[in-house]
């Protein structure tokens, strides 16, 4: 029980620290809201349950946020392309940049999410997503070449 | 432009996040009362019954860790077989016929978890044995673990021999097949296959898997703040856990993971300029129109560019010739979608190009030249070309250009052991 409720302020504690990230980060990537709280709630929920079996909780979260956003995404979606929650208002939310971000593939999408956003490096990034790092600089660097575009360049929105 | 990006996407930090750690706690609760309801009297009869299924379980498990293999993989020598994961097992083509074979059957219930991507393998100096991962046998789908296997190419079996706790990234093995590297957390690891002792170096900001030098006596990998450069460590020192290393060359910010020569007299790394925030001074990476291919000696003397900043940008890893005296890269083509393969002599001369994609590139992997210097392969998939798609394998001129596989590899070649 001790180590129960040992396990459970750690878990808080990097709650503390990365949740409001994560759920931002989530959000860029799912164009969705309700996708992300649910995320972020499941993963920290799986992770307090699992406790000190996990050696790495902030990395875990990460990975398991993103993995669970990711099946929601193709459980919901079946257009190719992700149409930003217009019903989350928010008056500093950038929709020309989440609307960008939407037309990438899912992995570039969470490469360049965790790398413009969460200031990740690629082994990080490589880390919280699964992918290899390999794969990680591939769609890092398409996904920002292909933003680039979609934002026009140096107009600066 | 890459400024600007950082600067849109920082504005993500004004929108409020939800506080749900009430909720994330009620989860949590709900998963555990529905665990222990599990446990009624009448559940019991039902877990009886449950026990009796996981030892039959425990059996098919133990079968599926000595799961059977195809027949031994005859070793070709003269050519050494292309290699690769795909999905959960492990296939080999020979490049003189073109078939393709299981090394390693993929299990039917083997289960990648989302994002993740098991494609590490890499071969002892003598052809014999083969490293990968694969996922941890449990909970795949969460699992921060992965599972070390090794696979004997003379009898054709398989068997695990460890686990990554945490990511461990690639995997490497040393040419005399034993001892494994890999990256854990903050660090690097060097494990004995044989006894299964684990040596770990703790290397803040580690950014790259460490790989064995040709002689088996190094360890090199790259680090990204702090220390920022590529570094070489010895083996020995790690596994007394007094090691020590150089940083070969100055702050830099590299593209990706350096690489060897076969010769283990350079070492082949990708370097950026770094992008500085005004604010928080910290570098990111990367200007796409400034990186550049360099090579260095391993004591750090020596650094020369081989490519103009101007010149097509390396995007993966490159590979080396088997005499050490080029390299051969992937990077941007003619077209936005487009990719090139280059092929430039360390003694300074002009890249030449190799191969061009003409268009639409969905996915790329790392090339590859074989052993006996024949081929340079790589995997390529091109959108609405599925006849121009899989591994390729092109002569080092770029002519003979064919397909080895219609499925995108990242492609290993079997080592050629010396006579």
């Amino acid at each position: 029980m001790a180590a129960a409720a040992e396990s459970a302020v750690t878990i808080e504690a990097v709650y503390r620290q990365e949740a409001d990230k994560l759920w931002r980060a989530l959000y860029a990537f799912a164009a969705d809201a309700e996708i992300a709280s649910d995320a972020v709630s499941e993963s920290f929920a799986q992770a307090i349950r699992r406790g000190s079996a996990i050696r790495d909780p902030r990395a875990w979260v990460w990975k398991s946020g993103f993995r669970i956003a990711s099946g929601e995404l193709k459980r919901r979606s079946t257009s190719v392309h992700l149409i930003p929650d217009s019903s989350y208002f928010d008056p500093d939310v950038d929709t020309e940049l989440l609307e960008a971000l939407a037309k990438l593939p899912d992995r570039q999408r969470a490469a360049v999410v965790l790398h413009y956003y969460a200031d990740a490096p690629v082994r990080e990034i490589a880390r919280r997503t699964g992918m290899s790092q390999i794969s990680v600089r591939a769609n890092l660097s398409r996904g920002r070449k292909r933003l680039k575009l979609l934002l026009g360049g140096d107009r600066h929105g | 432009m890459d400024e600007l990006l950082h600067d849109r996407f920082r504005r993500l930090e004004r929108i409020e996040a939800p506080d749900l750690w009430n909720e994330a706690v009620g989860r949590a609760a709900e998963m555990e009362l529905a665990r222990r309801r599990t446990f009624t009297p009448t559940m019991a009869l039902i877990a009886f019954g449950l026990l009796l299924a996981a030892l039959a379980g425990t059996i098919a498990v133990g079968t599926w860790l000595d799961r059977e293999t195809p027949s031994p993989v005859r070793v070709e020598y003269e050519n050494g077989w292309l290699t690769a994961k795909a999905g959960c097992g492990v296939v080999g083509i020979d490049p003189t016929s073109f078939e393709s074979r299981e090394l390693v059957s993929g299990d039917s219930d083997c289960e990648l978890p989302e994002f993740a991507s098991f494609d590490s393998v890499a071969w002892s100096a003598d052809g014999r044995w083969l490293a990968y991962l694969e996922p941890a046998l449990t909970s795949p789908q969460t699992s921060e673990s992965s599972a070390i296997w090794l696979y004997d190419a003379e009898d054709g079996e398989a068997r695990p021999v460890g686990t990554c706790p945490g990511y461990c990234g690639a995997i490497d093995i040393s040419p005399d097949g034993s001892l494994l590297s890999f990256g854990i957390g903050d660090g690097i690891a060097v494990k004995e296959i044989e006894g299964g002792a684990q040596h770990e170096l703790e290397v803040i900001g580690l950014s790259s898997s460490p790989t064995f030098s040709p002689d088996g006596r190094q360890l090199l990998f790259t680090v990204s703040g702090g220390q920022t450069g590529v570094h070489v460590v010895d083996v020995a020192e790690v596994m007394q856990g007094v090691a020590t290393g150089p940083t070969l060359v100055g702050r830099i910010v590299a593209a990706w993971d350096p690489i060897w020569s076969p010769d283990g007299t350079w070492i082949a790394f990708g370097q950026e300029s770094a992008i500085r925030d005004p604010q928080s001074g910290t570098a990111y990476c990367c200007s796409d129109t400034t990186t550049s291919l360099w090579v260095v000696h391993p004591d750090g003397t020596g650094a020369r560019q081989l490519t103009p900043t101007d010149l097509a940008q390396p995007i993966r890893p490159p590979t080396w010739s088997p005499d050490s005296t080029s390299i051969a890269f992937l990077s941007a083509g003619d077209t936005e979608e487009s990719v090139a393969l280059w092929s430039v002599g360390i003694d300074g001369g002009p890249a030449t190009r190799i191969y061009e994609s003409g268009c639409c590139v969905d996915d790329l992997r790392s090339p590859a030249w074989s052993p006996d210097g024949a081929w340079i392969s790589f995997g390529v998939h091109l959108n609405g070309r599925p006849d121009e798609s899989g591994t390729v394998l092109i002569r080092p001129d770029g002519s003979d250009a064919q397909m080895a596989s219609t499925q995108v590899f990242d492609p290993v070649w079997q080592a050629i052991p010396a006579d």
